[in-house]
């Protein structure tokens, strides 16, 4: 026996419980219950129907009370109006104007047909729901009812809304993620430049002073194959020089300038390669060798790019250690 | 849709009715309004015992009856369906609002005896007051406790438990009071039926 078989009942007790059914006042179990055995027997549903007219006759019973006429003009304006027939003037009424229902009230969806194919819907479930509710009006009433279709589908258009707001909200919040990334990156750069200026700044203050202070100044002159305008400074302190030059011609890539210290006696050594700035002039701080620093002269030369281990090119600069 | 005429609608049943009322036929709603809402109006006045909410429930009801016509299904008794939507509106605002169904001390399982505000004037009425005078007199045939469960039961939608509560009886026994309640009202009912709508002769 399968659990829609268990939940039936025989035909006898569907019997007894029959006129209750139809009254609705069997809790929610029974209800169920003779639903189920009024499903699988077809037959009882003449049953039902006998019982259903026998009840509506109950209606009769109620005593007479006055019905005004007015009521009938706003029931008829209301159905001719939700059809686009012509309404005609409202007839006056004493019922509160935010409870009576109006021709532009739109039309709900009527609720499901019950099991039987009749109306005659217990009404314990209701009223149990109805009992947890606080007092309302009657006007509350009606529209909770009424607009109960129309409060699902505005519920499920904010869910929508709601799940457009969070996807679009989760796209923000990619793209701000991407633009901080990218600001740190850029900031980062923008350090590394900074330290690195720091570090040039630095070496500049350091040449500066180097300049002020140096205790051996060596005055370059121009050699033949230089512009009569040239010339260069060459300031020591220590091991460490700054040379600074002027008045050279710019050279192509393959080639460089390239400083020497020209001892009394011996080869030439190499202080190393001079670079030219933008506007032609050469600001460089050399180092002096250790087993060159009793050189007598000094002169700039005009190399392969690299440099060469010994002066190879013409000489432009010359300068006598005073 | 093209109106037909009152006159001729008149002679209609409710369920010809209802089956026009589907099809949004307002002359037939009319009609069937006219048929009914003074037997609905006074249902629902009894239940929920004001006036202006007995009329919102009564424009309620026919509202709904002018939605659902379509699904009305056509070998149901079309004014037990009627009056089945009328009962439960009522019923339901009755529990909704927590007010109290009005129980035994207030008379309501009394028959009322027809009043002088009952007299109808046009045969609709007058058949419909037929058949009303047939109510109240099959109701007042039954036993007592027949009667009290299921008056409390129809007019106040008590379950068996609240309505034994009432008359100092056990639920099972209350089930049992309406099922024979019922029963004993369909045939008094089908017995006045046959004697020619004379219930005064049988009570």
């Amino acid at each position: 026996m399968d659990e829609q078989e268990e939940s039936q009942l025989g035909v006898v007790e569907v019997l007894d419980l029959l006129p209750s059914y139809v009254l609705g006042i069997l809790d929610s179990d029974e209800k169920m219950a003779v639903e189920e055995t009024l499903r699988a027997h077809p037959e009882l549903r003449t049953h039902v129907r006998e019982t259903e007219a026998a009840v509506g006759q109950l209606a009769l019973a109620a005593p007479h009370a006055p019905l005004r006429k007015e009521v009938a003009a706003q029931v008829f304006r209301r159905a001719r109006a939700s059809i686009g027939a012509p309404v005609g003037p409202l007839a006056p009424s004493t019922t509160p104007a935010d409870i009576t229902p109006t021709a532009a009230t739109p039309a709900p969806e009527p609720p499901a047909r019950p099991i039987l194919g009749s109306d005659v819907r217990p009404v314990r479930d209701s009223r149990q729901r109805g009992r947890q509710r606080n007092r309302m009006s009657l006007g509350q009433w009606l529209r909770e009812r009424r607009y109960a279709n129309w409060a699902l589908l505005g519920m499920l258009t904010l869910a929508m809304l709601l799940v457009i707001v969070f996807l679009r909200a989760r796209m923000v919040i990619g793209e701000v993620g991407q633009m901080v990334v990218q600001r740190d990156q850029y900031i980062q750069q923008l350090q590394g430049e900074n330290q690195e200026i720091q570090q040039q700044m630095q070496r500049q203050n350091g040449q500066i002073a180097a300049l002020t202070v140096a205790p051996l100044r060596i005055i370059l002159e121009p050699g033949a194959s230089a512009p009569p305008t040239a010339g260069a400074a060459l300031f020591i302190t220590e091991n460490l020089g700054i040379i600074s030059a002027f008045g050279l011609p710019a050279l192509p890539e393959t080639q460089n300038y390239q400083l020497w210290l020209i001892p009394a006696q011996g080869s030439a050594v190499s202080a190393g390669l001079l670079r030219m700035n933008r506007d032609g002039l050469i600001l460089n701080t050399v180092e002096i060798p250790a087993g060159a620093a009793d050189f007598a002269a000094v002169g700039v030369s005009v190399e392969p790019a690299g440099g060469s281990p010994e002066p190879a090119g013409s000489v432009l600069l010359l300068g006598n250690r005073p | 849709m093209p109106s037909m005429p009152s006159e001729h609608l008149s002679q209609h049943t409710e369920e010809s009715l209802l089956q026009q009322v589907a099809h949004k036929h307002v002359d037939a709603f009319e009609v069937l309004y006219h048929r009914h809402a003074q037997v609905m109006y006074n249902l629902i006045f009894r239940i929920v015992r004001q006036q202006k909410v007995a009329e919102e429930l009564l424009q309620d009801t026919f509202w709904q009856v002018w939605l659902r016509a379509d699904q009305y299904e056509h070998e149901d008794a079309g004014t037990a369906w009627m009056y089945a939507i009328a009962r439960r509106r009522a019923l339901d605002y009755l529990h909704a609002g927590e007010l109290r169904p009005p129980g035994i001390e207030n008379g309501i399982t009394t028959v009322p005896e027809v009043s002088a505000q009952d007299e109808m004037t046009n045969a609709e009425k007058e058949t419909v007051e037929g058949q009303r005078q047939q109510v109240l007199a099959a109701l007042r045939k039954l036993p007592e406790a027949q009667r009290a469960c299921l008056v409390l039961a129809y007019f106040t939608g008590l379950s068996h438990s609240e309505i034994a509560a009432q008359t100092n009886s056990a639920p099972d026994l209350v089930k049992v009071q309406i099922r024979s309640g019922l029963e004993n009202f369909a045939q008094f009912l089908a017995t006045f039926s046959r004697q020619g709508d004379n219930p005064s002769a049988a009570v």
